[in-house]
């Protein structure tokens, strides 16, 4: 008998496999992927049928109200699309200017370490956690009260790991001889940065930060805890007004006893599952026009 | 304080570069060993030896690229033009544009043609356009690319062939009018005639620059440069015209070097 060997061994699992997959093993996993995608269109087609009857400007347009039919989802569209933009700004800034810290500043390796780690564990920290955290912090502590600022603070904060943590990627995937280059002729460091390593890394930052925040704007749960409510009878007007938002709207009616509300949920579903394609398309866009900006 | 420019101070001094007593470490490895060493101006200098030997080191000694390295220390004094570029009283970025570097790996910006040859030239708040179409026009015919991109200045730099990117990268350096070039193997990952193009451009560039090039192509030593050196373990073994070089050397390790007889 011959000894064993782990090359002959991974030989013959992988001729094995070869011939599962001509065997039909490649077909069944094609299958499931497709099994899984038709679901989740059935699933999107369901909330389309329950919610089509809501589909209409009346209910983009209109207040909350007791009455199903006559509650609409204005306030809470308008809060979602001030807190997207606000958490942009809020995380988007801080974010890469962290990243770049770390990435090109004076950083002892050591510091670098830690860092990471922490923003590592941060990136993983419950929602709900970081929703008791910015109910302390800033409506308590900083007395800014339940408002629209201390919703996009909370979860600026909540995106602001996975922001540094892309942006970061991004920059590091940037060649080192572009620096290089730009340092040769006698750029200074900020000067290689900004002309030469942030345009070159954008496109990574830009679908990175645009992932993160457009999933953080889908979270009911720390804002939940951060105090919002559903029945809010305006839209936002600045910054320090009370809110609601479209993944707390949806909660809260998919709660409701009365079988009238359901088709309510499922049109706001359908809304702010748009907000967030026509968020990446608009990344996708942005990313494709710079490329071309950039490579020609 | 104002920096004084970089040319003025003591043009009495022949050399354009003068290497004195250098040390080099990366962290407790050292890398050159009281290295010294005169590079003439107006002439192509190689720098020849074994992988390892320290010559790239030495190379990225004289625009100060080395500082960039962490863990990298250095002792010694470095004069161009008789002034010590590592003095407190020089800018890098400043010393850089006067001091030009070419690499070994072709390294275009992601960019048009046009902006990479007008990248050094911009960072300096030059931006007029005719003096920059000017001066583009001017380093792209001075490395024999202009014909080949003149209707494409506008895409990318990306598109072009190694040999192309590698011409520009020359002409990026070029366009700032550096008085010294310095080239990292700049042939090593061309074909042969992208290198003979190479090779001619160095020799006619020698007029107005100081050109000093790595390499460890010794017949690319031999038909360009006007003096060779050879570098082994982080010392200077022999600096000689390169006629006599190559043709009568000294130390007996230059001949088995040149003869092949090690690597």
């Amino acid at each position: 008998m011959r000894p064993f060997s782990l090359f002959a061994f991974f030989e013959r699992m992988e001729h094995g496999l070869a011939q599962l997959v001509r065997g039909g093993l490649g077909l069944a996993v094609r299958l499931m992927t497709m099994t899984i995608i038709l679901l989740a269109l059935v699933w999107l087609g369901y909330l389309f049928w329950i919610g089509k009857a809501r589909l209409n400007t009346e209910f983009l347009f209109g207040f909350n109200s007791v009455v199903a039919d006559k509650a609409g989802v204005y306030p809470a569209l308008m809060g979602s699309l001030w807190l997207l933009l606000m958490v942009f700004l809020l995380s988007f800034l801080p974010g890469l200017a962290i990243a770049v810290h770390l990435e090109r500043g004076h950083t002892s390796r050591r510091a670098k370490h830690f860092i990471s780690l922490n923003l590592s564990n941060l990136a993983g920290v419950p929602s709900v956690v970081y929703g008791l955290a910015g109910l302390e912090l800033f409506a308590r502590q900083l007395d800014l009260g339940i408002c629209l600022l201390s919703a996009s603070l909370t979860l600026s904060l909540m995106a602001l790991p996975t922001v540094i943590i892309t942006c970061r990627e991004a920059i590091r995937r940037v060649p080192a001889e572009l620096e290089d280059g730009a340092v040769a002729l006698g750029a200074t460091p900020l000067q290689a940065l900004w002309f030469q390593i942030l345009p070159a890394a954008f496109p990574g930052i830009l679908s990175g930060v645009m992932l993160s925040i457009s999933r953080i704007v889908g979270e009911a749960a720390p804002l939940l805890v951060l105090g919002a409510v559903a029945f809010v009878p305006f839209a936002p007007s600045s910054v320090w007004d009370y809110f609601t938002l479209l993944p707390v709207q949806i909660f809260f009616w998919s709660n409701q006893s009365q079988p009238d509300f359901a088709p309510n949920a499922a049109a706001a579903v359908v809304i702010l599952l748009g907000i967030t394609l026509i968020f990446h398309l608009l990344a996708l866009w942005i990313r494709n026009r710079w490329k071309k900006r950039i490579l020609l | 304080m104002d920096p004084q420019p970089l040319e003025k101070t003591n043009p009495s001094l022949g050399d354009k570069i003068s290497v004195s007593g250098v040390n080099v470490w990366y962290a407790a490895q050292q890398v050159l060993f009281d290295l010294s060493i005169a590079i003439r101006p107006c002439a192509v200098t190689a720098i020849i030896g074994p992988s390892g030997c320290g010559k790239t080191t030495l190379l990225r000694l004289m625009n100060r690229m080395n500082d960039r390295v962490p863990g990298a220390r250095m002792t010694g004094l470095i004069r161009m033009d008789g002034r010590d570029i590592y003095g407190p009283d020089v800018q890098v970025s400043e010393l850089r544009k006067r001091v030009g570097m070419v690499f070994q790996k072709p390294n275009p910006f992601p960019g048009s043609i046009f902006d990479n040859v007008t990248f050094g030239l911009k960072i300096r708040g030059m931006v007029l356009r005719s003096f920059l179409n000017d001066r583009v026009e001017r380093t792209l015919r001075q490395v024999h690319l202009w014909d080949e991109v003149k209707d494409k200045l506008k895409t990318s730099a990306l598109h072009l062939s190694g040999g192309q990117q590698q011409r520009l990268c020359l002409a990026r350096a070029l366009a700032v009018e550096p008085s010294v070039l310095l080239m990292d193997e700049p042939a090593s990952s061309l074909d042969p005639i992208n290198t003979a193009r190479i090779e001619e451009l160095i020799v006619q560039l020698k007029a107005q620059h100081t050109i000093v090039m790595v390499t460890h192509n010794m017949q690319q030593a031999g038909r360009t440069s006007d003096v060779t050196a050879f570098l082994h373990k982080g010392r200077l073994i022999e600096l000689a015209d390169t006629a006599t070089f190559f043709t009568n050397p000294k130390s007996p390790s230059t001949q088995d070097y040149i003869t092949g007889r090690f690597r």
